[in-house]
């Protein structure tokens, strides 16, 4: 059976920056377990290289935004168009965004799909002390990621804190704070896809016992 | 055909002309048979059913400027276009303006449909130049949307120039389709004149938003001048915006504010009355992408004196349903505004020749039919 894919989406892949070397991390542990990783992120050229366990899909972008926030916000256009591409060619089982800046392309893409989606937050903007005049916006968005992903994955106890704010469910934010976060990672994988897995059949069966019972004349709802 | 149309406003919420753009070409495309869903800016996120179109209203949090609060609402936008689309296919995304470009962009690639662009107006000539970081990033969106979109349509022939010239957009996808006015409902309009004016007096009328664009500084500085030769004219400058106080302290300064009444915002029901109880509707616009206003005046068979810029040079024709004057020139505007009022039988005329002109060239559904031939082409 193919394993699948999972899609990490971060919004620049630079050697040696903290998300590139998270994401690396995450596709060296997988290629153990016969998991492909694509990854989709913003670059300076167009880019489809397989590096070191991962498929990338680099994509650059002209527009510049009035600030920071609106170019991330720009962005999304191509990071849907690029996650789009890469749905419709592998067989790509869940999405992985880190931060904000890779929240609003990856959840619209997991709605339309019926994608699970997870999130890490490396930190959240109540974190970092509401200080850019579009913190409200990015801690909006923070929120709308937070409430329609299966998991949130955080790294430090100072941004689970952060979160407390949030309200959330228990067990829904995931403070991986040991050495083998990646194990602890493959296990969300596999706990959120089994989940989806028997939604798929349970959906499957109601669907299969509505056909008979329509076909044996069994007034159904 | 299923059209799925994006836009920051809709009725109720009603800035702009966008809006009223909107609804009117929805419900016409509609009553033609076709199926109209509209995916718009609301206070918060709901659904509802409004003259037969489906309209569905996201919300999103206000910002410190316009276009982040604006790139955010794409995002809901988009994702609401998504939901939609995992349960119904849409022949057409059609989008307004530069507010509703990335969301179109991407409904455009996940529905795999053409996407229609209209451009009701255009940044640099709203504000002059592109003197900022903002106004450049919205002249940019304005030039995606249009790179974007496989086909697009402006309401005035001005703003087509405009587009080919900054934008080098291919002259076979641009369309000029101008808006419409449904010309009916300006007839039924009750005359008002006495709730408006003295016996005596002769009502002029503006209406818009009141800002520089509109050319309202201009029409008070021409006040005086047209009160030296018909001391009778009375000025109505309705319409809401920041500069209701502005331009009303400006009237006093010009020692005219007794003969400029500013109502504020009036709602369409009032405005209709009012097209028909004044002897002519003044649009010293320095801008006007389209000029609704001209339609509207028209349509209740009142004489426009109007600049001679965007749409005003296609709506009103000089000297048979109206006067174009220069824009930015106060004597002009006097000189328009003078000559309109003083030979009642002309002004009837000019009046009944509006009224024809609307009801046989401006109609909402040559506009539909224009419009559908452009979807049409645009599905190959």
């Amino acid at each position: 059976m193919d394993p699948g894919s999972v899609l990490l989406i971060i919004q620049k892949y630079n050697d040696g920056e903290k998300l590139t070397e998270y994401c690396k991390r995450i596709a060296s542990f997988l290629d153990k377990k016969d998991v492909d990783v694509h990854l989709v992120c913003f670059g300076e050229h167009e880019r489809e290289e397989r590096i070191e366990n991962i498929n990338l899909h680099e994509f650059s972008f002209k527009m510049h935004g009035d600030n920071y926030f609106s170019w991330s916000m720009l962005l999304q256009t191509r990071f849907m168009e690029k996650i789009e591409d890469i749905i419709e060619k592998e067989n790509v089982r869940l999405i992985h965004a880190n931060d904000w800046t890779a929240v609003p392309a990856s959840l619209t893409a997991s709605k339309l799909h019926d994608l699970p989606f997870i999130l890490t937050y490396h930190s959240v903007e109540n974190e970092r002390g509401m200080h850019n005049p579009h913190s409200h916006q990015i801690s909006d968005l923070e929120w709308e990621g937070v409430e329609e992903a299966s998991y949130v994955i955080v790294h430090k106890q100072k941004t689970a804190d952060a979160m407390e704010v949030y309200d959330l469910p228990e067990n829904k934010v995931k403070l991986l704070a040991d050495e083998n976060w990646e194990e602890d990672i493959f296990e969300i994988y596999k706990k959120v896809l089994k989940v989806n897995e028997n939604l798929e059949n349970m959906e499957k069966e109601a669907l299969d016992n509505e056909n008979f019972n329509a076909y044996m004349g069994v007034p159904t709802k | 055909m299923k059209i799925l149309m994006l836009t920051w406003e809709y009725p109720p919420n009603k800035v702009g002309g966008v809006a009223a753009h909107v609804e009117d070409l929805s419900k016409t495309l509609n009553e033609m048979g076709h199926d109209i869903t509209v995916i718009t800016f609301g206070d918060k996120e709901e659904s509802e059913v409004r003259d037969g179109i489906k309209v569905h209203r996201i919300n999103a949090k206000e910002g410190p400027d316009i276009t982040s609060w604006v790139l955010m609402s794409n995002h809901r936008m988009q994702k609401k276009g998504a939901e939609l689309l995992k349960e119904e296919d849409f022949d057409i995304i059609h989008a307004h303006d530069w507010s509703a470009v990335t969301a179109a962009s991407s409904l455009k690639e996940i529905a795999d449909s053409p996407m229609i662009m209209t451009l009701h107006s255009l940044e640099r000539s709203r504000v002059g130049s592109i003197h900022s970081e903002m106004s450049k990033l919205i002249n940019d969106l304005e030039w995606y949307g249009s790179y974007e979109a496989d086909r697009v349509i402006t309401v005035g022939e001005d703003i087509r120039d405009e587009i080919l010239h900054h934008f080098s957009v291919p002259e076979e996808k641009l369309h000029y389709v101008p808006n419409g006015v449904f010309a009916e409902k300006f007839q039924e309009g009750e005359f008002i004149r006495d709730e408006i004016a003295l016996d005596w007096e002769v009502p002029v009328l503006f209406v818009g938003r009141l800002c520089h664009q509109k050319g309202v500084r201009h029409l008070i500085q021409s006040i005086p001048k047209v009160l030296e030769k018909k001391p009778e004219v009375k000025f109505i400058v309705a319409g809401g915006g920041g500069g209701v106080e502005h331009y009303r302290n400006m009237a006093e300064a010009y020692g005219v504010g007794d003969k400029a009444y500013f109502p504020g915002f009036v709602p369409d029901e009032q405005l209709i009355d009012l097209y028909n109880s004044v002897d002519a509707t003044v649009m010293p616009s320095v801008y006007e992408p389209f000029g609704i206003v001209a339609l509207e005046s028209m349509a209740s068979g009142t004489p426009v004196v109007g600049s001679y810029v965007g749409g005003i040079k296609q709506t009103v024709v000089h000297e048979w349903t109206g006067l174009h004057v220069e824009p930015a020139n106060p004597d002009s505007i006097a000189w328009g505004i003078e000559k309109a009022v003083s030979d009642p039988a002309w002004n009837n005329w000019m009046g009944k020749n509006g009224k024809k002109r609307a009801r046989e060239k401006f109609t909402w559904y040559k506009v539909a039919n224009e419009t559908l031939e452009i979807y049409e082409r645009a599905l190959g």
